[in-house]
């Protein structure tokens, strides 16, 4: 077959399409959308397709972003970068597509759409209903639906980050608490038993009363020996404690140090 | 006058439209798709190379074969115009000066398309005549 040579007669007929409606239509339809999401979507998903504007389908993952950035910039001892005033009305943008434009415009199409139904109206695939109603599920089901379980799961971590830095900071006060109840055992050690003292040993030595209980812990002396204590603390806070030995044995002439340090609990 | 006059054959702008939408729809969403799976142990180029060669040459096939008539420029047109949609994307236009250099690129990867997916439907046209005379003998 040649292209440049064949015959044309135009007093033929024209010829019927070779496309039936339905399928040029579908065929569109998906070609505008296939390049919707390579043009529109795709970028967004991957950063910043306008600049400093920002637009972030998820603004949640940009907000801890920038609080990691803060830490760090915090720990080098730079000043804070403020977000600006664009990236900021981007952010809020973005909340409000995902959240509030994204749903409304999903439930509105599928009201539209159910009214349109009942009435017996047969519109165009390409009606306002239509492509609200998609718009609404693409965003709702891409952006609103996924941020309930993250909204879920970001509460239960966040909780659950609290908690253990609660515990933490309950344990370090109680490793203090003993360390002061340490300085007045090696003072007892150090006093000569004439005034009250055990003479070079700890025998003798009860924790002082205003060191026996605080907000965060009961202290308690398990054993007493020559040369080395065993404590106990119970957290009142917490289902936890911690168990520890002053071990003067090596130190005539330093502070005992504290060893065998045993947590139970929640400490552990 | 001559009413079987030879003149120029017109270029069927529905099929190009059709042959464009075709490249959209069976090339770049599958691409999408599916490119994250067809990179394995291959440089990242070499696979786009293959797959838009491969693309282009299948889809030029189809329409080659299954439209009515002859249609070779067609699919090569509507393979150029595609090329220049996916240039556009990976930053040629966009927010850039449009160079003579940056012209002369688009022509080139145009001009390879249109002949890559020429080839395509011509082969694609051989298929269909093959398929006639098939018919036509039985």
């Amino acid at each position: 077959m040649n292209p440049e040579t064949e015959p044309v007669n135009d007093s033929a007929p024209r010829r019927a399409s070779e496309f039936s409606p339905s399928f040029l239509r579908w065929l569109i339809s998906l070609t505008c959308g296939t390049l919707v999401l390579f043009f529109v979507i795709d970028p967004l998903y991957r950063g910043r397709p306008f600049g400093e504007i920002g637009f972030s389908p998820y603004p949640w993952i940009v907000a801890g972003g920038q609080v990691i950035s803060f830490g760090l910039q915090e720990f080098s001892g730079r000043p804070l970068e403020v977000p600006t005033a664009t990236q900021r009305y981007s952010l809020l943008a973005s909340l409000l597509v995902g959240l509030v434009v994204g749903p409304t415009l999903f439930f509105f199409g599928w009201r539209m759409n159910r009214i349109e139904k009942e009435s017996g109206k047969k519109g165009s695939v390409f009606r306002a209903s239509n492509i609200a109603f998609l718009l609404g599920v693409l965003v709702t089901f891409t952006i609103a639906v996924p941020a309930i379980p993250a909204a879920i799961a970001q509460r239960m971590v966040s909780h659950s980050l609290r908690n253990a830095q609660a515990v933490q900071r309950s344990r370090d006060a109680i490793i203090n608490d003993l360390n002061w109840i340490r300085l007045f055992a090696e003072q007892h050690r150090a006093l000569p038993q004439e005034g009250g003292g055990g003479g070079g040993t700890y025998i003798g030595f009860q924790i002082p009363s205003q060191l026996e209980a605080n907000a965060e812990a009961t202290y308690e002396i398990v054993n007493v020996f020559d040369s080395t204590v065993v404590m106990k603390a119970s957290s009142k806070r917490y289902d936890a404690g911690v168990m520890v030995t002053i071990d003067g044995r090596f130190a005539r002439r330093f502070p005992a140090g504290l060893r065998d340090w045993t947590y139970t609990g929640q400490f552990q | 006058m001559d009413t079987t006059a030879v003149s120029k054959r017109r270029i069927d702008w529905a099929w190009v439209g059709v042959g464009y939408c075709f490249f959209v729809v069976f090339h770049l969403l599958p691409s999408y798709v599916l490119l994250e799976f067809v990179r394995q142990g291959m440089g990242e180029n070499v696979v786009r190379g293959m797959w838009l060669i491969a693309g282009l040459l299948v889809v030029g096939l189809y329409i080659g074969y299954r439209s009515r008539g002859t249609t070779i420029l067609e699919p090569a047109i509507s393979a150029m115009l595609y090329t220049i949609t996916l240039m556009s994307k990976s930053g040629e236009f966009l927010g850039r000066s449009i160079g003579g250099r940056r012209i002369s690129m688009m022509l080139v990867w145009g001009g390879v398309a249109f002949l890559i997916a020429m080839l395509g439907a011509w082969i694609g046209e051989m298929l269909q005549a093959q398929k006639e005379k098939r018919a036509k003998a039985s």
